[in-house]
C-alpha cells in the first residue's frame, strides 16, 4: 500500500527526523511505498503533493506541534492515523494498528 | 547514507567513550554542558543546561534501545554541535514521565538563529541515523573516536 506521513516536533530537529526514518524503515520492511514530509527547523522538506495525498492508503500524522497546511488533508480524515513522534520511534509498527 | 560530514559537528573533544555511568540525568547534564562550554560551543553552560531542562518538560528524550537524545536550543549556543557519551554500564534516565536504562547519549546544542542550515542538517541526519540498527551497533562497538567517525562515514 501507499503510506504517507508528516512528522514534526517541538525543537524541529531530533524527533522529526528520527520519526521520519523510523516510518520509512518500517514501510520498507513491510514492502509499502512511503513518503514522509518533515516539518522541522529546516522548514518543510519532501512536501507531499496533492497526488500523494489522494493516492495514499494510510496517512500518518506524527506531530507534537501543529501541522502546517493541514487543510490539504480535508476529506481524507478517515485515512489518518494520529500519533506522536516519540511513540513512532519507540514502536514504528503502531502506524499499522489503524 | 548522507552527504553531510558528521565529523564537523561531532568533535573529538565532545566524544566520551566508556565513562563510568552517571548518577542520573542531572549529573550527565552537568558533565556534558561543561564540556560544551569548554569546547566553545556554548557561552554559558548553566544557561544551556536550563535549555536542556526546558526541553525535558516538553516530552521524553529517552528513545529506547539504551539511547537518549536530550537537546537544548538557546541564544547561548555559539555554534551547533553534538556531544556523545557511551557509558560502561547503563544508568536510569528519567525523562518526560518515562524512565529507562541508558548507555548512549547524544546531547545536541542547537543555536537560536537558524542561519546555519548546514549544521541543522547534520543534526537532523544524526537523528535519522538513530533509527537504524547498524548505527546503534556501531555506537556499542566503536573502539575510538576515529573508529566511530570512520564507521559513520561508511554506513
Amino acid at each position: 500500500m501507499k503510506v504517507i506521513a508528516i512528522t514534526s516536533c517541538a525543537t524541529g530537529i531530533a524527533h522529526t527526523y528520527m520519526a521520519a526514518e523510523a516510518i520509512m524503515k518500517i514501510c520498507k520492511q513491510n514492502g509499502h511505498e512511503c513518503k514522509v514530509e518533515k516539518q522541522g527547523a529546516l522548514g518543510i522538506e519532501d512536501k507531499l503533493r496533492a497526488r500523494d495525498i489522494k493516492e495514499a492508503d494510510l496517512i500518518v500524522f506524527a506531530n507534537d506541534v501543529g501541522i502546517t497546511k493541514v487543510e490539504r488533508f480535508k476529506g481524507y480524515e478517515d485515512k489518518i492515523f494520529q500519533t506522536k513522534p516519540h511513540e513512532v520511534i519507540k514502536d514504528p509498527s503502531i502506524i499499522f494498528s489503524k | 547514507m548522507s552527504n553531510v560530514n558528521l565529523a564537523e559537528v561531532l568533535l573529538d573533544e565532545m566524544v566520551i567513550l566508556d565513562c563510568e555511568p552517571f548518577k542520573d540525568k542531572d549529573d550527565m547534564f552537568d558533565t556534558m554542558t561543561r564540556r560544551f562550554e569548554e569546547a566553545g560551543f556554548v557561552s554559558d553552560a548553566k544557561a544551556y543546561k536550563e535549555a536542556l531542562e526546558y526541553r525535558e518538560t516538553l516530552g521524553p528524550t529517552y528513545m529506547g534501545n539504551f539511547v537518549a537524545i536530550p537537546h537544548g536550543k538557546c541564544k547561548e549556543v555559539l555554534k551547533p554541535g553534538i556531544g556523545f557519551c557511551r557509558c560502561k554500564e547503563p544508568f536510569i534516565y528519567e525523562s518526560g514521565g518515562e524512565s529507562g536504562e541508558v548507555k548512549y547519549i547524544f546531547v545536541l546544542a542547537i543555536s537560536d538563529n537558524q542561519e546555519n542550515d548546514y549544521h541543522l542538517r547534520v543534526l537532523a541526519t544524526l537523528a535519522g541515523m538513530l533509527a537504524h540498527d547498524e548505527f546503534l551497533t556501531l555506537l556499542g562497538t566503536a573502539a575510538s573516536y576515529e573508529d566511530l567517525i570512520h564507521g559513520i562515514n561508511n554506513l
